[in-house]
């Protein structure tokens, strides 16, 4: 009897393994070689002085949208491999590649000149300006920093805009969207919430305020209001005293 | 008899060892051909994968990756509530001026007459903007990476997320 299932088991044992065996033989199947373009290509728009602006793959793609309902295309450029975002700052337009940022003048969008290229920011860099200084945050988890990198706020002179110069870093634990309103600078820092810096002295980054108990990714002040995308939802802050930020609404996802 | 069942324990161990293969892989995200270039309005929805999230005074509007739009209605910052769900299919990212809103669909641009929230209508759509991803296999992963097979009747492939999947038949050989 006892041989019986031991055969048995054997038996079965064979049949698996062959199973198995069947199966990697198999895999491999379903693709193809090749090493072309990037998988999930993210569509970026930016909108400039009635202008919208599209990055695809390789191409930036202008469109006159003076009359609204009816996008019409006026220039296409070819720019580089590898572009995923696109801003616009006045006349000036920003193409980032994961080998950095591509500067360019729109002030005519029929006739773009390519300006400069900037190495020290990527494309998975988050960028917010006012007229005279861009913040950037730099984080090490980023697809673009193969986690080696740091983790900090650099805060760059851009009066001469093809030739932007760093003024001041900050560590920061890990910093993702930033906001920017006057004299106040929103950096969303992961687990640790908001940090809410005066920037009037950008040499000596003095932190006023923040949000905590929010796992932060991006920001958006406006006109006192602070919209602020967490995790687990969205959150509407009244920044009027920045001292005392006061939670408006919120919306779980 | 106590043997027997040992034999039927080492039995159950080995199959659920072998003949399930669990691995870290990736799953291609799909959408039904047949809706693919369909614009319309649903009633308000959970957010599956958050996107891009874009203000324009009254609204807020909130991407669903590869899904479309939650339009929410924030003329009262105290009391923001979702007023809709633009289905846009192979959406990542739009852009609003004055009633139209810009937005991909799959490989094209469209703009949408957002003028009455509830009845959007499509007023312009431009042919082929982007490419799809690739159909066959997913790009740029190391090598040897396991996916799911793609399954073409499934609908288009607009995106890989990472997943655990059974017994793959395939990994990236390039």
């Amino acid at each position: 009897m006892k041989k019986i299932f031991y055969i048995l088991t054997v038996f079965l044992l064979v049949i698996l393994l062959n199973n198995c065996q069947k199966e990697s033989a198999d895999i491999g199947g379903g693709n193809i070689g090749g090493n072309t373009g990037k998988g999930g290509s993210m569509a970026k728009f930016t909108m400039a002085n009635d202008h919208l602006y599209l990055i695809n793959e390789k191409q930036l793609l202008v469109y006159d949208v003076s009359n609204a309902s009816n996008p019409v295309e006026v220039n296409r450029l070819d720019v580089d491999f590898g572009i995923e975002t696109v801003f616009s700052l006045r006349d000036k337009l920003f193409i980032g590649s994961i080998n950095g940022v591509y500067i360019y003048d729109i002030s005519e969008p029929e006739n773009i000149l390519y300006l400069s290229h900037y190495e020290h920011i990527t494309s998975c860099d988050p960028v917010v300006a006012n007229d005279t200084l861009a913040f950037v945050t730099l984080n090490s988890q980023s697809a673009c920093r193969w986690q080696t990198g740091d983790n900090r706020l650099d805060i760059l002179d851009i009066k001469n805009i093809v030739n932007p110069q760093l003024l001041n870093s900050k560590q920061l634990e890990n910093p993702k969207g930033l906001g920017v309103d006057g004299s106040y600078l929103f950096v969303c820092n992961g687990m640790s919430g908001v940090q809410i810096y005066d920037i009037s002295n950008i040499y000596q980054l003095e932190q006023v305020s923040g949000i905590a108990g929010i796992d932060a990714y991006d920001v958006i002040p406006d006109n006192n209001i602070l919209v602020l995308v967490g995790k687990d939802g969205l959150f509407q802050y009244n920044y009027e005293n920045i001292h005392q930020l006061e939670l408006l609404s919120n919306i779980l996802f | 008899m106590k043997k027997l069942f040992l034999a039927f324990l080492v039995f159950l161990l080995f199959f659920n060892g072998t003949s399930v293969f669990k691995v870290d892989g990736y799953r291609p995200v799909y959408v039904p051909k047949e809706e693919a270039k369909t614009i319309k309005v649903l009633p308000p929805q959970d957010i599956t994968t958050q996107g891009k999230v874009y203000v324009k005074d009254p609204y807020i509007f909130v991407g669903d990756v590869n899904l479309g739009i939650h339009v929410i209605d924030n003329s009262d910052p105290r009391h923001p509530y979702k007023l809709a769900f633009i289905q846009i299919y192979g959406n990542h990212d739009i852009a609003v001026k004055e009633q139209v809103l810009y937005a991909d669909n799959m490989e094209d641009l469209v703009a949408i007459d957002i003028s009455d929230m509830q009845n959007p209508t499509l007023v312009k759509r431009v042919e082929s903007v982007y490419k799809l991803p690739n159909q066959h296999y997913p790009e740029n992963l190391p090598f040897q990476t396991y996916f799911e097979c793609p399954d073409p009747s499934k609908g288009f492939i607009v995106g890989w997320i990472p997943d655990e999947i059974e017994n793959p038949k395939c990994y990236t050989s390039y």
